[in-house]
């Protein structure tokens, strides 16, 4: 055989290769091709940097006006003694280069809020922006640009032993949530050539071998049919189930020396499936009809997702079924029947997507379209509350939040206010609490009275915020501990990965870590 | 403050950056987790580190364990890990070991100096020894793991938490040697047979795990003489008395040749025994002139990976043949004794596995998986990312922190959700971490013997018949090692018996792999619920008058002011000079080897280590000596 066949994986599949079982080739161009910016390459920015870099991401660019400290050389791995001095993008590049060359890296020693002033259209280029480390109402412009153009905004920050992590985007979608959905093979609503080909099994006429082969999709199906010229509907009822398995039971043959029932484990599947494939659910699960009864899906913009909802929505309405996946499980049964019905759903899973492709109004890849019609049950969009909304006004939502929060020893509510607090005392005073000459003590006072006041700007009554969560929050004096911000690094990457491959659903809210307890809470509001 | 450690001291407090300064730290493992971990904690204040990994750098590790690079591909990990580390903070004190954990020289003294464990390991067995050793020298451990999405972390600490073995593990898969070799029906099947014609093939000579057709089947049982003659039929006389690996060794490992013995002369071999396929399809023989070569694989296959295509049979044929050429090379290259390890990251050894199971898949009409799906499931691959790793190592420093702090019961065992989508959903999960299991063996506090001899100079004989038989009170010893084989098991009829007592006691422990730091647990086959943890300790001399001595024994404490009960008697001594001079005399007596039925397989190495047991580990025989395939 020539090499050319090229069955032996290439290095990059190699270096991949653990990853690759986990989102595929697929995943694996998604993130080849993606752009990240990294706001700040502080120990948290330089860890989810790090993260990235490992599995490939395609480039990634670092906005940082600050220049290395010895303090920095304490927290950040990606800094030398030789560094000192020089600014922290470039030096933070140089080294996180050196762990997959075929990453792209770009450095900008500058401020977010100049590059901005400057270049608005510098944000345009990425797929996914990080902001490490900065005050939530420095952010508000960019996040209100990026908002705008519908590229996710991640702020994340490591204060002390606190980590905070929170996605900001008006809209991300899923087509592979990879969330566990039954095999459904239709056997309570067959397509036409399936049933054919189940009515033109005779059990009867199956030497034992064969019957004992047959697969148990085709068992199944031969018992509806008998099922039902006795009964009017499909077995419901937990004691129709049974009454069903039962029927099938008494089917099995006797062995050849008559001494009593084969052991037919082809029938054993069938009769443990009865419990599922009789479950009583919608054709089309609640969660998908939301999707499809969603504006955007009769107005898709240019988005590939929601022009392969609109193409479903048209599905739906013909065949009041989402298209078949075409995967067939594993079942006990000979390899020519099993292969025969594998053909039967594949060669209806491609008619189902010819269908979809022929409904679509702008001609999209093949695979594209065989992934959405295969992952059709477990479609996701996720949307969240924009930046503005939660710095400005009242937030309605905010006061359930605390509300659920009466009692979490975690005490994340409380931090989040405090780390607003923290915020508004930076903007006022341009240092953070607990930093540069003073007492902690005297600013633990205005942090105090900083945190009523982000409660009652947002609506939120009847809510302290403890005097120790306070006095912490001081003592931190915003400094970085590596393992925290490893933490969160690690966190931010694994939702940077998500959002690009399109892999998995990304959390939706504010996720607040405790790195004292270990322990972590999301807060919805 | 504008020193490197002024934030971590300022965020920890005085106390405890202190506390961590001090403490000396061992890291078992330096891969996926490990490489994390040690920045962790390079960064977080330790100053005195080791670290111990066995492994060598290979692509595969390049995703995630971000201390090694292209150009270290090959070299040891602790050792390049080390470097990494340094090349940040040349001050600090690294110590790296590149060697097995269970070697002599990480005695219960090597464990015995540090203030705290980290494991970052990949496999069971090394988890459990660790645990014991920690156990056994009264050391926190920090355990943990991760796969794909997940990951988890868990702290054990003596007679604080339960121990890493307090619940049991689910069993390792068996797989009936008749299923292997006569009549696979699913793909792992014909995985688990290609492993094994690796190792019976390249690997170290055991004439016991043959893969050829096996007449012992006791399907056969009932038209025994029938089959019996029909295999001889089919076979020529030397053939049938030479395993597949005399076999190979008579033809040269010329790969031809074995594809038409394994493909076509077994098969009609294994057709011959009729009553195997009474009730079963028939195999086929590999006709090599009827397969069609335009066989349809799969419809188009769009959007794959090379890997992940599917091989026609031709193409399973020409693999088979290449790898097989390559593997002659390699195995007649080898010095004498030496041989080769199966190795999933090892192409031309995938490639042998993939080819041959797929070749046997085939002829059992079993559907033909891909090279990936297969690596899978021979490599037992468990999926590993940076960003998991990243969060785990991120939790150990926390828990880490808690023990340092003296707050053990603070500490949680932590799981990491894939997803925190949805109110009230989190990423990590911290639970309590439950007590002791009273029951465990391994550390069950009431149900353990410390026992200080020379186990290079102390026979099973002595162990036995006098400190479990006579001082400790025990009908009938079962004595299992930490690898889960028994050392001592108890005799159901006189045959085994006389094994027992010809072949087994005249052994020192040491021959067992017994020595300072081992504890192995003990049953009473007459005593339903009686388990104890027997932990040796190396003595600094032997005297053959009183070869050991019971250093505590907490269940029997009570009775004896904690002197132990091996302090003896005179009476006691004369006994055992007797029955030592007894074993002398019955130590050449001859007797067979005892047959071997079942195929084993054990769990083994995974991603970055889950600490569940996977399900369909298809792992061989773990060899002594290795020298890469
Ligand atoms: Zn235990």
């Amino acid at each position: 055989m020539s090499e050319d066949k090229n069955v032996v994986p290439s290095q990059r599949e190699q270096r991949y290769d653990r990853q690759l079982r986990l989102w595929g080739d697929h995943g694996q161009r998604d993130l080849e091709a993606a752009h990240v910016c990294v706001i700040n390459a502080t120990t948290l920015g330089t860890e989810t940097i790090k993260n990235l870099v490992l599995p490939g991401i395609g480039k990634f660019t670092i906005v940082d006006p600050e220049f290395v400290t010895t303090e920095d050389l304490g927290t950040n791995f990606f800094f030398e003694e030789r560094h000192i001095g020089q600014p922290r993008a470039n030096a933070a590049t140089e080294l996180l280069l050196e762990l997959n060359s075929s990453v792209e890296g770009n450095a900008k020693v500058d401020t977010m809020a100049n590059v901005l002033a400057k270049d608005p259209d510098f944000f345009r280029q990425f797929s996914v922006v990080v902001a490490c480390d900065t005050p939530l109402y420095a952010l508000l412009p960019l996040a209100t640009l990026l908002w705008a153009e519908q590229i996710p905004l991640l702020v994340a920050r490591a204060y002390g032993m606190i980590g905070y992590l929170r996605l900001v985007t008006p809209e991300h979608t899923v087509i592979e949530s990879h969330i566990a959905a039954f095999d459904d093979l239709r056997l309570t609503r067959p397509f036409p050539e399936l049933l054919a080909h189940a009515r033109s099994t005779i059990l009867d006429d199956l030497s034992l071998d064969k019957h004992s082969h047959v697969p148990y999709p085709i068992l199944v199906l031969r018992g509806i049919d008998a099922w039902r010229e006795t009964h009017a509907d499909l077995p419901r009822t937990r004691a129709e189930k049974k009454e069903f398995a039962g029927m099938l039971a008494s089917w099995r043959r006797t062995k050849d020396d008559g001494s009593g029932v084969a052991d037919e484990e082809n029938f054993a599947e069938a009769m443990a499936k009865c419990n599922t494939i009789f479950r009583s659910a919608p054709n089309v699960p609640s969660e998908i009809q939301a999707l499809l009864d969603d504006p955007k899906c009769s107005n898709p913009d240019k988005s590939a997702f929601w022009q392969l909802c609109n193409a479903l929505k048209a599905f739906v309405s013909v065949h009041n079924d989402l298209p078949l996946s075409g995967a067939v499980p594993d079942m006990h049964a000979d390899s020519r029947s099993y292969v025969a019905l594998q053909q039967l759903y594949r060669s209806k899973a491609a008619a189902d997507q010819a269908f979809i492709k022929d409904a679509l109004a702008s001609r999209l890849p093949n695979a594209l379209v065989a992934r959405f019609c295969k992952n059709a049950a477990g479609l996701v969009v996720v949307r969240t509350p924009s930046l503005e909304t939660e710095l400005t006004g009242h937030c309605g939502k905010l006061s359930d939040a605390a509300a659920m929060s009466v009692g979490d020893e975690t005490r994340a509510f409380e931090f989040y206010i405090a780390l607003r607090a923290c915020d508004r005392f930076h903007e006022k005073h341009n240092r953070y609490p607990g930093t540069g000459a003073h007492a902690h003590e005297e600013d633990a006072g205005e942090l105090s009275s900083m945190c009523a006041d982000v409660l009652r700007n947002a609506g939120v009554d009847g809510v302290t915020i403890g005097d120790d969560c306070v006095k912490e929050m001081c003592r931190y004096g915003a400094a970085q501990l590596h393992s925290v911000a490893a933490f969160v690094g690690g966190m931010t990457s694994q939702e940077i990965v998500k959002l690009v491959t399109q892999q998995y659903v990304p959390a939706n809210h504010t996720i607040i870590y405790n790195g004292v307890q270990g322990d972590s809470r999301t807060l919805n509001f | 403050m504008t020193d490197r450690t002024g934030a971590a001291q300022r965020v920890l407090g005085g106390d405890l950056y202190t506390r961590i300064k001090q403490c000396k730290l061992l890291v078992v493992g330096a891969g996926g987790i490990g490489c994390e971990l040690l920045k962790n904690v390079a960064l977080a204040g330790f100053q005195d580190i080791h670290v111990i990994d066995l492994d060598t750098i290979e692509l595969t590790n390049l995703n995630r364990q971000f201390l090694f690079q292209q150009q270290h591909v090959g070299q040891s990990k602790a050792k390049v890990a080390r470097e990494s580390v340094l090349r940040f903070n040349p001050s600090l004190s690294i110590t790296a070991h590149h060697a097995n954990i269970f070697e002599d020289k990480f005695s219960l003294g090597f464990f015995e100096q540090f203030d705290l464990v980290m494991n970052a390991l990949d496999n069971l067995k090394a988890r459990n020894h660790v645990n014991r050793m920690c156990l056994a020298a009264n050391k926190p451990l920090i355990e943990s793991g991760s796969a794909g999405y997940l990951g988890q972390v868990t702290v054990i600490s003596k007679g604080k938490t339960e121990c890493y073995e307090c619940q049991p593990k689910p069993p390792p898969k068996q797989y009936p040697a008749c299923t292997i070799r006569n009549t696979p029906s699913t793909i792992v099947h014909c995985i688990v047979w290609a492993k094994f014609l690796f190792s019976h093939l390249y690997g170290e000579a055991d004439h016991e795990n043959d893969v050829a057709p096996n007449p012992d089947d006791p399907e056969l049982s009932a038209d025994a003489k029938d089959s019996n003659t029909a295999m001889d039929e089919k076979q020529d006389g030397e053939e049938k008395r030479m395993n597949t690996r005399q076999w190979a060794e008579s033809n040269d490992y010329d790969p031809q040749k074995l594809l038409e013995k394994l493909f076509v002369r077994d098969v009609i071999v294994l057709l011959s025994l009729a009553s195997l396929w009474k009730k079963r399809a028939k195999p086929r023989v590999l006709d090599l002139s009827q397969i069609n070569t335009a066989q349809d694989t799969h419809a188009k296959q769009e959007d794959v990976l090379p890997d992940q295509k599917l091989w026609t049979v031709q193409d399973c044929v020409d693999r088979f043949l290449h790898s097989a050429g390559e593997l002659k090379k390699r195995f007649q290259a080898c010095a004498p004794g030496d041989y080769l390890t199966w190795d999933k990251d090892d192409d031309v050894a995938m490639d042998f596995v993939c080819a041959a199971a797929n070749l046997r898949a085939y002829v059992f009409g079993i559907p033909l998986k891909s090279r990936f799906d297969i690596k899978s499931m021979a490599g037992n691959i468990i999926p590993a990312i940076a960003t998991t790793n990243a969060v785990v190592a991120g939790l150990i420093l926390t828990e880490a922190m808690k023990v340092l702090r003296g707050d053990i019961d603070s500490c949680k065992a932590v799981y990491l959700s894939r997803t925190a989508m949805g109110a009230g959903r989190r990423v990590v999960n911290p639970v309590p971490i439950s007590a002791p299991n009273p029951k465990c063996y391994v550390c069950g506090e009431r149900a353990q013997v410390t026992v200080r001899l020379d186990p290079s100079r102390v026979t099973v004989e002595t162990l036995a018949e006098q400190l479990l038989k006579k001082d400790l009170s025990l009908v009938a010893p079962v004595v299992v090692l930490a690898s889960g084989a028994e050392m001592i098991a108890a005799p159901e009829d006189e045959e085994e018996e006389h094994i027992l007592k010809t072949k087994v006691y005249p052994r020192t422990l040491a021959s067992f792999g017994i020595r300072d730091g081992t504890a192995c647990s003990v049953m009473d086959d007459m005593q339903a619920n009686f388990k104890l943890s027997l932990v040796f300790r190396q003595a600094d001399e032997h005297d053959p008058d009183t070869p050991y001595e019971i250093v505590a024994d907490t269940s029997t404490a009570a009775n004896n002011d904690g002197n132990g009960v091996g302090d003896g008697d005179e009476g006691d001594e004369a006994e055992r000079g007797a029955s030592s001079a007894a074993a002398e005399k019955r130590k050449h007596s001859p007797s067979p080897p005892p047959p071997t039925t079942t195929t084993t397989t054990t769990t083994q190495d995974v991603g970055d280590g889950t600490t569940t047991t996977t399900s369909d580990a298809l792992a061989d025989k773990t060899p002594a000596k290795k020298s890469k395939a």
